[in-house]
């Protein structure tokens, strides 16, 4: 939290962060109602993970002037995930065949 | 041989040590914990890929079957709950004890709601015949899910003991340590499930 600032203040900037997680899950949502399966659609559900860990670990958590050890830690988790995610979707054979115990 | 002794100057403290406990939100303890867990919801995101690469047409109809308002409703409660916690922690650092009370409550209601969605998805799932057994996405979908559903449980025992040390006077506006340990754990389970919806729910 910045110092200058007073907390109440600061602490408004957690509403439009709110407000901005919420519309992000309805998307995921409505992706997940109504989208065919494709890249595109595969990309945005990433993408959205990605950018809802983000708001939360800098905004929520409040993890920027934290350990750099702890804050990037957190990061790469969230961006490990959802990358692992795209590959698995576009090459479920090849993950198969090396994670593929018995002949 | 060498003769090092206690007092020589391999055992002084490091000028620059690697963690700078100052920048430890809560405390070094709850960071070991928030990675062991998020160790063991990484394990269960490796096998949920596994499982899909195996079996990619159970995957793709399973969240078909699934309740989605079930699922989203539940990431709008831990969403709304994190966003709770945070509320909280700039109520009592601006000196509002009672405010941060009424916040920390409301995260306990997101929990509450959040047990009670997650007993009515099963219910139904049950209901439509979709148990553990029926095939490996639903094993999936159930290890993962009650796993993190017990996370909550903890989580809330957390945030319980915030409330009651908040109360107590012995959470204040210059020292809260333990109440911030116990918000990363809380936004911790959050962000699991920030994870959790989209594989088990959304993608296909």
């Amino acid at each position: 939290m910045d110092k200058t600032t007073s907390p109440a203040k600061s602490s408004r900037h957690l509403d439009m962060i709110w407000l901005l997680l919420m519309v992000m899950t309805i998307t995921n949502a409505v992706i997940a109602e109504q989208a065919e399966p494709s890249l595109l659609v595969t990309l945005t559900i990433c993408w959205i993970i990605v950018i809802k860990a983000r708001l939360v670990i800098d905004h929520f958590m409040d993890l920027k002037g934290a350990s750099p050890y702890i804050y990037y830690l957190m990061n790469a988790y969230f961006y490990l995930f959802p990358i692992l995610a795209i590959l698995v979707w576009l090459f479920p054979e090849q993950v198969a065949n090396l994670t593929r115990i018995s002949s | 041989m060498n003769t090092q002794t206690l007092d020589s100057p391999l055992f002084d403290e490091p000028e620059n040590p690697v963690f700078d406990p100052k920048k430890i939100p809560g405390n070094p303890a709850i960071w070991v914990g928030i990675f062991s867990e998020l160790t063991e919801f990484a394990l269960f995101f490796v096998i949920y890929f596994l499982a899909r690469a195996h079996y990619p047409e159970e995957f793709k109809q399973g969240p078909l079957q699934l309740h989605t308002l079930a699922g989203t409703l539940n990431t709008l409660v831990l969403i709304s709950s994190s966003y709770f916690v945070a509320k909280a922690i700039f109520a009592l650092r601006d000196n509002r004890p009672d405010t941060a009370v009424r916040w920390l409550s409301l995260t306990l209601c997101g929990g509450a709601a959040y047990f009670i969605i997650k007993y009515l998805e099963y219910q139904w799932n049950f209901a439509a015949g979709i148990t553990i057994n029926t095939n490996n996405f639903f094993a999936v979908y159930y290890y993962t899910t009650f796993n993190h559903l017990l996370h909550v449980a903890w989580g809330s025992g957390g945030i319980i003991w915030a409330i009651t040390q908040i109360k107590a006077g012995n959470f204040t506006a210059e020292k809260h340590s333990g109440f911030i340990a116990a918000a990363c754990y809380w936004h911790m389970i959050d962000l699991a499930w920030i994870v959790i919806f989209p594989l088990l729910y959304v993608l296909r």
